[in-house]
């Protein structure tokens, strides 16, 4: 059953053994587990619930954005530096992910439990993995879904002696439209409101969709007791009036990385050790365009079916930074995003968008070691303080030259900063400008898709906010099943991670219930 | 402290973050030199279909100079919708009536930097009296100027103006852009044209 805010009439309230704050890929696979186990389970969603049958996917980014994308897709960090990539509708940001689908490399899972997280191990995420693997299609990406970007990377990489391997991706029937990043019209991607949310409610769950959670209670012995949240009124944005109040005997925040800490913090739960919304990462996303004799046209198929890995881990010198700690792939913009991220106004623009079809270009996901914050507001709203800066500035420069080394290996005649500037570069020679340019200040502006850390976990209250049962340190009876939790990042597309840990917390809550 | 008809524009929009920024510079600069912007007088006119627009966030001033700044940013393709005709001052206006909170103090803020920008040049001009190869020269400045704030102003100001116009769809053909390959359906809280003429909302009291 799911409820939106259109059929709300009344206050409510509702008496449950779990309430679950979101339903992305952490509340999703968790209330699924629940819901199956026969506890009942309340999922609540601040965005609205979007179907391929009622037409609501239509590949507008000014409707989808306004549809799925936290904020309507213009928030940004405190400084302007980040662009927030948040979900805000059933699915999480599920709906709007390109399917990049990565089990958690065994390296990084190693160094959690040298963190001193426990059960979290490789082969304790194996299982897991196999599940969702086989429940969410998920697969190699065929040579039918190489668009012309990706088949370039290949070349460049191999003219570069780069390792490159098709990315697995969680898709079923893919018509290979190019619009994942709208959410998919044909669910054909197997994000959670195709998968695990129809299954969670099969099982019994229920969900309510434009439910915004105003406050996690607490009883006299501040224990989890339920939430306090407001409708919203999907035509304004705006609370409609009605209220709902939850009664739990668990609560489990799973809003996303972004935006977990940002409750807590409003619902005034306790924080003695300062941790909450300390050590934010977000994988910032430097990215290059590139122009290539002949069309590329990035927008058609799927946005990465290939990538390399060769680049995913640092490489130091006594202790001195060499290059990698970052992802590499080819790019897909749609043309509205291409058109505010090239350089220039008027004429000059003008020029650039004239060879768009021939417009290419080359992404990269920064493995984050320098963490940013989450705070809030008089209002209560989240404000996300992050700046690129030390080792992850050198990381963001050497990924930049990475890619514009693959895009001219690749027979692109000019490779195009997206910064104020507009630099440009047209041969190797040139690529060494990366190490100048200005990276700040709004000079570029950067994608930030994979929140994570806000509320990590750890064995020491003093410097984590859950154990590795995924429950609060300090609120009995309130887990955290999202990113928030990764004590670093995961050094991959982190979706399958969030999933395979909320098995685990699904199990952890389940032996709280019973 | 003579306004003049800044008292139009934005005046203190101090904003404690926001992809801008600039609320707190923007009143500094009003307030710096509140004395002489009077003497700059008003906006130049301008055309008919501007003047008929029904802002819900920014002043008409404030429309104004993101309709003057717009045409300047955006140079259409042949046989695509000018900046005027795509409405994209009045879609932004929208948006931020949709989104709220500190966009909606910033972008105001951003655009009084940008009206006013040009007198702290020392040009005795508003941006949207200025002819247009003065305002590229102006915009130039902004792009590659020190002051972060500045900068910052015509970033924001330049990004949603090209996202606004560019998802029209009247302006893909001329880029190469097919479009969706399925039926549009406006969402709830629209921004786009054929929503601009009916209020937003239908809140619940």
């Amino acid at each position: 059953m799911i409820l939106e805010s259109s059929q709300v009439k009344r206050d409510m309230h509702e008496q449950v053994d779990v309430v679950v704050i979101g339903s992305g890929c952490g509340g999703a696979t968790l209330a699924k587990q629940l819901a199956a186990a026969g506890h009942s389970v309340l999922i609540l969603e601040r965005g609205g619930y979007y179907t391929t049958a009622r037409g609501d996917f239509d590949q507008r980014s000014d409707d989808m954005l306004a549809r799925i994308t936290g904020g309507r897709g213009l928030e940004t960090s405190a400084n302007g530096q980040l662009a927030l990539m948040n979900g805000n509708c059933v699915g999480g940001a599920s709906v709007h992910y390109w399917a990049d689908s990565w089990r958690l490399p065994d390296d990084r899972a190693d160094l959690y439990t040298q963190l001193g997280i426990e059960g979290h191990e490789a082969a304790d995420l194996a299982p897991h993995f196999d599940r969702i693997e086989r429940d969410l299609h998920i697969h190699p990406a065929p040579p039918e879904l190489y668009n012309r970007m990706n088949r370039l990377f290949d070349e460049g990489a191999k003219q570069l002696g780069w390792n490159v391997e098709p990315v697995r991706q969680a898709r079923r029937g893919c018509v290979r439209s190019g619009h994942c990043y709208q959410g998919c019209s044909f669910d054909a991607k197997q994000s959670q409101l195709v998968t695990h949310i129809p299954r969670a409610l099969e099982a019994g769950a229920r969900l309510f969709a434009d439910c915004q959670v105003d406050a996690i209670l607490t009883d006299s012995k501040g224990k989890a007791s339920g939430v306090r949240a407001s409708f919203v009124d999907r035509s304004t944005t705006r609370p409609n009036g009605f209220r709902l109040e939850v009664t739990a005997r668990t609560v489990v925040l799973a809003a996303g990385g972004f935006s977990s800490a940002a409750i807590w913090l409003r619902s005034g739960l306790p924080n003695s050790n300062n941790q909450v919304g300390r050590n934010f990462y977000c994988n910032p996303c430097p990215f290059l365009h590139a122009v290539f004799p002949d069309p590329v046209e990035q927008w058609l198929n799927i946005p990465s079916a290939t990538g390399t890995m060769d680049f995913r881990l640092a490489r130091s010198e006594e202790g001195v930074y060499q290059e990698g700690g970052y992802l590499l792939h080819p790019n897909q913009l749609q043309p509205e995003f291409l058109a505010l991220t090239l350089p220039g106004f008027g004429q000059d623009h003008r020029k650039l968008m004239d060879m768009l079809p021939r417009m290419g270009g080359a992404v990269s996901w920064i493995d984050d070691e320098v963490p940013g914050s989450i705070e809030i507001d008089a209002e209560g709203r989240a404000v996300h303080r992050y700046q690129i800066q030390g080792v992850d500035e050198l990381k963001t420069r050497d990924a930049l030259k990475k890619q514009a080394l693959l895009l001219l290996a690749a027979g692109a005649t000019e490779v195009i900063v997206p910064n104020l500037e507009g630099t440009r570069i047209r041969d190797e020679n040139e690529i060494a400008v990366l190490d100048r340019i200005d990276l700040m200040d709004g000079g570029m502006v950067f994608g930030a898709p994979h929140p994570a850390g806000a509320l990590r976990m750890g064995p020491d209250s003093r410097s984590s906010v859950v154990d590795s049962k995924h429950e609060a340190h300090e609120v009995p009876g309130l887990f955290v099943a999202d990113p928030s939790v990764f004590p670093l990042p995961p050094s991959v597309d982190p979706s399958l991670t969030i999933m395979a840990w909320s098995y685990i917390a699904a199990e952890a809550v389940r032996a709280r219930l019973t | 402290m003579n306004l003049g008809n800044r008292t139009k524009m934005t005046s203190l929009p101090v904003s404690r973050r926001g992809f801008l920024q600039i609320g707190g510079a923007a009143s500094a600069v009003i307030a710096g030199g509140g004395a002489g912007l009077g003497c700059f007088g008003s906006p130049p006119p301008v055309d008919p279909s501007l003047a008929a627009e029904r802002p819900e966030i920014l002043s008409r001033d404030e429309l104004v100079v993101l309709a003057a700044l717009a045409e300047r940013v955006i140079a259409p393709a042949p046989g695509g919708p000018t900046p005027l005709e795509a409405r994209v001052a009045r879609r932004i206006d929208r948006e931020l009536a949709i989104v709220g909170g500190r966009l909606a103090s910033d972008v105001p803020a951003a655009l009084t930097l940008i009206e006013f920008g040009p007198w702290l040049d020392l040009r005795p001009s508003r941006f949207t009296s200025l002819e247009v190869e003065a305002q590229d020269d102006f915009l130039r400045s902004c792009e590659r100027s020190g002051w972060l704030v500045r900068r910052q102003a015509y970033a924001g100001l330049r990004l949603l103006c090209l996202f606004f116009y560019y998802s029209d769809d009247r302006s893909w053909p001329s880029i190469g852009y097919a479009g969706p390959m399925v039926a549009r359906k406006l969402p709830e809280a629209a921004n786009a044209i054929e929503a601009l003429d009916h209020p937003l909302g239908g809140a619940r009291s």
